[in-house]
């Protein structure tokens, strides 16, 4: 079967060359969307296509034909990488012990070509790399558009490519690369990354057309290479053939739906959710701001610019502090102290109360200020603080204020005459205004929460539903109690089965909690947050931290105003928590930490890793990148890589999985700094878990640090 | 583990859900729990739909109705969004180097900044143009301008938080003297075409309807974005 290289240059190069080149017309200005395939990646029907997604699109899709049914996430990470992770169920399995076999898996991709006036758009595609295998293919295709091509309407789709492993199925034309795969076999753990597989054994060629007919309607046909082995083989279903048709309707901005006639005997729907952070649903309307008050010119009015208040610097900040109090906050901004630094000189120490970009509370704080501080003040100190933590100090000039708001690029000027740097660590300067109510302060809330469990072996999701009661006190600066009690209304985390683990079971035993914590505390501690010296953060915690562990947990964060790189160090000692969620412990403890490195690669990519010792007492790394966007999206993905082998891991063979936060300003236009995360991993075992703990410092300071504010400064007029 | 009757679960769940609507928090901070997160994003998507649901009713406008103000008054339509608004003056500032900018302001907080009738910052709609480069636009249409091409630059907030700078070349021309009717008053206007291209290729036309005698921009179509498209403006009161 393996054949040379040499004898199939011809085939592939024909594969991706010969239809676009025997329908060439003028390349539409405006392509047609990129749509998904069954696997929930750009595609036709079940075969992938050359196209990349938007950048920054989110993807979700549900796709269900002959007894199988496929839920995927496709993350489009930068213009030409993506990855995709994959949930699947296969009816009528009856093999290896399943009756229905369900499995995850990942998907990476990468645009080789963009699409240009007579080139294709080329991809080249992992598919199922680190799993059981049983989707485990690759791929090298072709897409190319056509507007209007043979006087038709709409837009045409011409995909061909070359796929390799399941890809491989039907039709091959040899081994390009030689070698061999091994098949399939259920059973298998999964979750190594096979290597030695990829583009090996056979290959063989598939095509497929999508016509968009109009903004609405799209046609496809394919010829697929997928000969369904694994399927046809235990009964899952007949493939009597290699064409799929079938036709899509893009029912909203949004939602996509399709309904096709595969393999010559199946009926087949696909459900596609596609979404931007670039693209909200609604645009983020923020009211207009105060107007600049203008002082008179020093010349017209010299009696306005007097000092002579100055003798009396505390009481006159106490004075217009409290006027100014309530407009603060109707601006979105808590005044957390005002003081006179001179005559000449003013520091304000602000929180954001409703903006994830802090430099529009900057920007309303100086035209608040302007509108409250005597006219002989010239310089604005602006100091902005995260929960309690001073990140970073603006300076601007009052007459700037005055001056630049309808000039040209007026943010950029302001910004070039202002200086952005560290806050100072230690006390802010004595006297002044600092409210009464500043501390202390007390808060709380009753409402829903929702727990969910993601993929054990007999359903994708589970989850927890009942009510909590939260509440934070804050008796002095940095300093937060902080607890929740949770009681159980319904949900199904406690059929959850369970699974034997070699090691301690830290994570493996969450349906215990789910059986015995019908009512339980969630979290309770006692933080301090301070900071320590320039550039310098740190926290201590103790409590209960979380459902499964209590204990001591420390932080220092070393995270300088203008470096990309910032290095965390955290020592935790806890104990496992008693099942029922009161305050007892069990007899397991044990000392966990991390060094952490933090680097911000530019353009939103952000990359961590984390050295240190995991709750099973394993030791290894953690690896991160995230995509972040500055209206507070951010999604990633991690793993994990402990001294534990993948037969003492279990099923994943290791710790990995996807995290999304979205921002609830994106939703709803309205400006709000909460935001939703959600971990999601294939499977939770035991090797590579980390204690969570609240109020870390990294994102925390990151989101206000000079970094931050300089590259969101765009806003500072709003 | 208790076991929990039928009716002691359906009493609960009514709690819950009357808990989930009426928003029960307090106190003097965010507080950052789930159910805080979850109240609050109810709480905004609620706000939204009634929104959706009751939008305010305007008036309509006479001239009786405009003779009765006490403020001048400008019309103010976005076309993509279909909407309309009846703007007030906010304040007016005398900027070095530019004269003096009106700023307008809706009901609901817009701001509308504009200098000789020419749109220079529009702030609190969404898709906002942040600040821009329109001395040529300004020259244009007080007659001022040189007759050869000028610059055109918008700073337009983009939908991740950022801002988006778009340059344009411009040239204008005249469609000649006509006559303009706003609301029962009709006034001598020369109507002016304002044409601009940006570095990829793609037009767009601001038109103006400038008073033949003292310059006023009676009537405007101004770009202001690719989002937010295109603002309509009518003096209704000066």
């Amino acid at each position: 079967m393996a054949r040379s290289i040499k004898s199939l240059k011809t085939p592939i190069a024909a594969a991706l060359a010969t239809l676009p080149l025997c329908l060439w017309v003028p390349a539409s200005a405006q392509n047609a969307p990129v749509t998904l395939n069954f696997y929930g990646v750009p595609g036709v029907i079940d075969l992938p296509s050359g196209e990349a997604l938007p950048d920054g699109t989110l993807a979700l899709s549900v796709s269900h034909f002959g007894g199988q049914t496929r839920t995927s996430a496709t993350f489009q990470f930068s213009p030409r990488i993506s990855g995709t992770f994959r949930y699947i169920g296969i009816q009528d399995w009856n093999s290896g012990g399943f009756e229905t076999y369900r499995d995850r898996s990942f998907d990476a991709r990468f645009l080789l070509v963009r699409e240009g006036l007579r080139m294709p758009a080329i991809s080249v595609g992992l598919q199922d790399f680190a799993g059981t295998g049983i989707y485990a293919a690759e791929y090298l295709v072709a897409t190319k558009n056509f507007d209007r091509p043979f006087l038709l309407p709409g837009n045409i789709k011409v995909t061909a490519g070359l796929g390799w492993g399941r890809l491989a199925g039907l039709g091959s034309i040899g081994a390009p690369f030689s070698g061999t795969r091994p098949a399939f076999t259920d059973g298998d753990t999964g979750g190594e990354v096979s290597f030695d597989q990829w583009f090996r054994g056979d290959a063989a060629p598939f095509g497929g057309i999508e016509w968009q007919v109009n903004d609405k309607l799209g046609l496809k046909l394919e010829y697929s290479s997928d000969a369904y082995e694994p399927e046809t083989s235990r009964g899952v279903f007949d493939r009597d053939s290699r064409l799929n048709f079938g036709a899509e309707y893009q029912w909203t901005r949004f939602v996509r739906v399709g309904g096709y006639y595969m393999y010559g005997s199946e009926f087949g729907v696909n459900f596609q959710i596609t979404t931007n952070p670039k693209e909200p649903p609604r645009p983020f309307t923020l009211a207009g701001p105060l107007p600049v008050i203008v002082r008179p010119s020093r010349d017209a009015a010299p009696e306005t610019y007097s000092t002579d208040w100055a003798a009396a610097r505390p009481q006159v900040a106490e004075a217009l502090g409290g006027i100014a109090e309530e407009g603060f906050r109707n601006d979105g901004v808590r005044l957390e102290r005002l003081t006179f630094l001179s005559p000449t000189r003013v520091e304000a120490r602000v929180t954001s109360l409703r903006f994830t970009n802090n430099a529009i509370a900057v920007g309303r704080t100086a035209r608040r200020l302007a509108g409250t501080v005597p006219a002989s003040v010239e310089t604005f100190d602006i100091v902005v603080l995260s929960g309690d933590l001073p990140t970073t100090r603006v300076t601007l000039s009052r007459a700037d204020l005055e001056q630049l708001e309808f000039q040209p690029g007026a943010a950029d000027l302001l910004l070039s005459r202002s200086k952005v740097e560290d806050a100072p660590a230690g006390r802010p300067a004595p006297g002044g205004f600092v409210p009464e109510a500043r501390y202390p302060r007390f808060s709380w809330s009753i409402g829903p929460y929702l727990r969910p469990s993601f993929f054990d072996t007999e359903q994708p999701v589970r989850a927890d539903f009942g009510i909590s009661a939260s509440a934070e006190f804050r008796p002095g600066p940095g300093w937060l109690i902080a607890g929740d009690l949770r009681h159980r209304l319904t949900g199904n985390i406690e059929d959850s089965l369970t699974s034997p683990s070699a090691l301690p079971p830290v994570r493996t035993n969450a349906v215990l909690y789910a059986q015995e914590g019908e009512t339980a505390i969630e979290e309770l501690y006692v933080a301090k947050q301070w900071k320590a010296g320039p550039n310098l953060y740190a926290r201590l915690t103790a409590g209960y931290l979380e459902q499964m562990f209590g204990g001591v947990s420390g932080e220092v964060l070393w995270q300088p105003a203008d470096s990309r790189l910032a290095i965390g160090v955290e020592a935790n000692y806890v104990a496992q928590r008693d099942f029922d969620g009161g305050f007892g412990f069990q007899d397991y403890d044990v000392a966990t930490g991390h060094v952490s490195a933090y680097y911000d690669f530019g353009r939103g990519y952000l990359g961590q890793i984390d050295v240190g010792r995991y709750l099973a007492g394993d030791v290894g790394a953690t690896f991160s990148v995230d995509r972040t966007f500055r209206n507070g999206w951010s999604l990633g993905g991690f793993f994990t890589l402990t001294d534990v082998s993948s037969e003492e891991f279990g099923e994943g063979s290791f710790d990995k999985g996807i995290r999304v936060t979205i921002p609830t300003q994106w939703l709803t236009g309205q400006p709000q700094k909460r935001k939703q995360t959600i971990s999601i991993r294939p499977i939770q075992r035991d090797g590579g878990a980390r204690v969570i703990v609240p109020g870390r410092l990294y994102g925390q300071v990151r989101d206000a640090d000079a970094r931050a504010i300089r590259e969101s400064w765009g806003r500072v007029w709003e | 583990m208790g076991v929990i009757s039928t009716f002691q679960r359906r009493a609960i769940g009514v709690l819950t859900a009357a808990t989930v609507l009426a928003g029960c928090s307090g106190g003097s901070d965010q507080i950052n729990s789930q159910n805080a997160r979850f109240l609050e994003q109810f709480q905004q998507a609620r706000d939204v739909i009634q929104n959706r649901r009751s939008p305010p009713e305007l008036p309509k406008v006479t001239r009786a109705l405009l003779d009765g103000l006490t403020t001048p008054s400008l019309e103010v339509r976005v076309e993509a969004r279909d909407g309309l608004a009846y703007v007030i003056p906010l304040y007016s500032r005398r900027v070095p180097g530019l004269g003096t900018v009106d700023t307008w302001t809706s009901v609901d907080g817009s701001q509308f900044s504009f200098r000789s009738g020419v749109l220079l910052a529009l702030r609190g709609a969404g898709d906002d143009m942040t600040s821009s480069n329109r001395a040529g636009s300004i020259a244009f249409v007080t007659g001022r301008s040189s007759g050869e091409e000028w610059p055109m630059r918008l700073d337009i907030q983009t939908e991740a938080d950022g801002v988006q700078r778009v340059d344009f070349r411009c040239v204008g021309s005249s469609d000649g003297v006509q006559s303009l009717e706003i609301v029962e008053l009709t006034y001598r206007v020369e109507s002016l075409n304002e044409i601009c291209t940006d570095d990829a290729g793609r037009k767009i036309i601001n038109h103006y309807w400038v008073d033949v005698g003292d310059r006023t921009v009676w009537q405007a179509r101004q770009f202001a974005g690719a989002k937010i498209g295109y603002i309509d403006t009518r003096i209704l009161k000066k």
